[in-house]
């Protein structure tokens, strides 16, 4: 009984994804309308609105006498612009405006609006080299989740509008300095000079938050090479005032028609993540004050694996020696004292904004289908596992494009014990609804 | 109607052929080479295609993509730098094809992303469609008779078929059955085959225009193998020669495109 069910439902889903027609009417369509003849001179300029609707389910054994969830709404504009001058130099800006609104709260308030200045730089040619100056986003690493050589990471989220690391690579601040720029017929050598301009914290609405970006000198170079194999390789040094260098390595390549494998390496002389945080100095809150240490091991291995065109499944394992070991976690997440609770509050606080880890090990398991069963209907999900203490986020979103955007339902889980990273979290279970248009 | 002889088709496993396993002939090859002429560009080009996707005869959606081609001058292989141009929130990302090769650009990000080639970023459309390909540096080609076919237009046309085999880890389709009108060398008509020969899709050329001192199909229209109510339509236009230079076929340089 229960089969024929299944083969009569599986029937309605193959009726529902097929709509077959004949070769004749496929070769009867004439697409009316191209838009080829529409004028490209490489000016792009774009706005992009966002309206979400945000639901939390609170943890109610952890928080007694709370409500037991809550929600908020937000709108965000975020304009791109590309702009040529002329064949040579462009201006590149990418401005973020969010505007959250939560519940018992009075319509507006100005804590919840948040302004992320990503990008405002002029980008050009300087005889065989290319020139950066102004903000600009200093992406480096190929990693999926973790980017041990991403250094230009730390503290550059201003609105936490999604957990999906791609989105969050979206919406960060860029650094303000100068990128020069070299290619070669099989690599390129990039340079990045970035000064100290602020380091008290910003207390205006629309600040561009220097100091979360420049509060320090820094420096970095890269070499990266094609070699053989499609393989990519790529060298990084990055020095940060107080005599810090971070030295790292990533490598990239295809297995054959499906698979591909990355594998990231960065070595640093920074303290314990909880040294960090509490070294960290009131006046100039995002500076590197923690003493040096040796040289510490961070790292991130992955692969990606296509088995259908429009199904792809992602495993990373990501290291990192400067993060608390099991019995450092398992202490801080069961802080016995107002002062041990103080301190897992700054670590914690600190590995969030830093894009750090708190625990030594981590699993990433990911996935994305898109066009499921033949429909418009996209999903893409991924469960990040802590090794040491079990406890796991979990996030999946669904999204269905429209004529001039996409609607996206995302769902977000922290699980684990109640003294575990992810299982001391304050919401359970988040969930999103998110309408976006771009013009 | 000429019998497919199966044994012409390339026995190895997927793309571990060589163009002496395979059993090419010249003339075949040298009809290939021909149609190939009449695709594409010989030397390094760019174009537009648009890209329109119907399901059940209502478009869904569409792209409008540019192409810039790099082909070398001494071992004739493409190289293919895609820009998307339409719709605005994809504008700007790019895709890099060399050989197998394949890297992802979103200027948001400024990520580079690395893909498998079997990775699908656009509608029902292999990766390889929107590329300018060589089927004769890809495929090893055999005779396999002549037959009246119709083409795109639904007009009888008489074709010599080739069958195609995966002679190169670049290629696309493990099997392609390839009708090319005798005389004239113009493709007609393809059907894209798995390894176990299952029909993937169906594409058929049309609306032939002459574009760089030769006749070329102006669109294709390509037809899934399980289910004809799933159609993508390639209109190919705006061909110019252009200069591609060999530093643009590299991961470090999709930051910096820009076409003038």
């Amino acid at each position: 009984m229960g089969r024929r069910y299944i083969l009569l439902a599986s029937g309605l889903v193959v009726a529902g994804c097929v709509q077959a027609q004949s070769v004749d009417d496929a070769l009867a369509i004439r697409p009316e309308q191209s838009e080829s003849n529409l004028s490209v001179d490489g000016r792009t300029q774009s706005l992009e609105l966002e309206l979400a609707g945000v639901g939390y389910r609170w943890r109610p054994e952890t928080f007694v006498g709370e409500e037991p969830s809550t929600g908020s709404a937000r709108l965000s504009a975020t304009w791109r612009l590309r702009h040529p001058f002329n064949n040579r130099w462009s201006l590149i800006v990418n401005d973020a405006l969010d505007i959250g609104w939560y519940r018992h709260e009075k319509p507006f308030v100005a804590d919840n609006v948040r302004h992320t200045l990503q990008e405002a730089y002029l980008s050009g040619r300087l005889g065989g080299s290319y020139i950066d100056a102004g903000r600009f986003n200093e992406r480096i690493g190929v990693a999926y989740g973790y980017s041990p050589n991403d250094v230009f990471r730390r503290h550059t989220i201003i609105s936490r509008v999604s957990e999906d690391p791609i989105a969050m690579r979206n919406n960060r601040l860029g650094t303000v300095g100068m990128r020069v720029q070299q290619l070669f017929e099989r690599g390129s050598l990039v340079a990045v000079v970035a000064p100290r301009l602020r380091q008290r914290a910003s207390e205006a609405v629309l600040s561009p938050y220097l100091e979360r970006t420049n509060s320090d000198w820094q420096a970095s170079l890269r070499a990266g090479v094609k070699l053989p194999l499609e393989t990519q390789l790529e060298g990084v040094a990055h020095y940060r005032e107080r005599g810090r260098v971070q030295w790292g390595v990533n490598l990239s390549t295809g297995l054959g028609d499906s698979v591909t494998a990355y594998v990231e390496y960065a070595a640093s002389p920074d303290a314990d993540v909880i040294s960090r945080a509490l070294a960290l100095d009131p006046g100039r809150p995002f500076a590197q004050t923690s003493p040096l240490h040796s040289h510490r091991s961070r790292y991130s291995v992955g692969l990606t694996v296509t088995p259908k065109p429009n199904v792809t499944i992602g495993l990373e394992a990501q290291g990192d020696d400067t993060a608390l070991d099991r019995g450092e976690l398992r202490l801080l997440m069961a802080p016995a004292t107002p002062s041990q609770l103080q301190t897992a509050l700054a670590a914690a606080s600190y590995a969030s904004e830093t894009q750090d880890n708190l625990g030594r090990h981590y699993g990433l398991l990911r996935a994305s289908w898109t066009n499921i069963c033949g429909s418009r209907v996209s999903a893409s999900s991924f469960v990040r596992w802590n090794v040491l203490d079990h406890s796991r986020f979990s996030w999946l979103q669904l999204e269905y494009p429209h004529a001039s955007g996409s609607t996206a339902l995302a769902l977000a889980h922290m699980g684990g014990d109640k003294a575990t990273e992810y299982g001391n979290g304050r919401a359970r279970v988040t969930a999103q609804l998110s309408i976006n248009w771009h013009f | 109607m000429c019998c497919v002889a199966p044994q012409l088709f390339n026995p190895l496993p997927v793309h571990a052929a060589s163009p002496a396993t395979a059993p090419a002939d010249a003339e075949a090859m040298n009809i290939l080479e021909a149609s190939d002429a009449i695709r594409f560009p010989s030397r390094s080009f760019r174009m537009n295609i648009d890209l329109f996707e119907y399901r059940g005869g209502k478009q869904v959606e569409s792209l409008l993509l540019t192409v810039f081609a790099r082909i070398d001058p001494e071992t004739r292989a493409i190289g293919n730098l895609v820009r998307y141009e339409r719709p605005a929130k994809d504008s700007g990302k790019l895709m890099l094809f060399h050989g197998r090769d394949l890297w992802y650009y979103d200027p948001a990000s400024h990520a580079n992303i690395r893909l498998s080639p079997q990775q699908r970023l656009i509608g029902q459309a292999a990766n390889g469609d929107v590329m300018a390909t060589r089927f004769a540096s890809d495929y090893t080609a055999a005779h396999a008779g002549e037959e009246e076919v119709s083409d795109g237009e639904q007009v009888k046309r008489e074709c010599v078929k080739l069958l195609l085999g995966a002679a190169t880890p670049t290629a696309t389709y493990d099997k392609i059955e390839y009708w090319v009108e005798k005389g004239s060398y113009r493709p007609v008509k393809a059907k894209f085959l798995s390894q176990s020969g299952q029909l993937l899709k169906t594409a058929y050329y049309r609306k032939f225009e002459t574009s760089l001192d030769s006749p070329r199909p102006m669109e294709m229209v390509i037809i899934d193998g399980l289910n004809a109510g799933l159609v993508t339509i390639m209109r190919f236009s705006k061909f110019s020669y252009r200069t591609v230079p060999v530093s643009w076929m590299q991961r470090d340089f999709l930051p910096r495109f820009q076409e003038n």
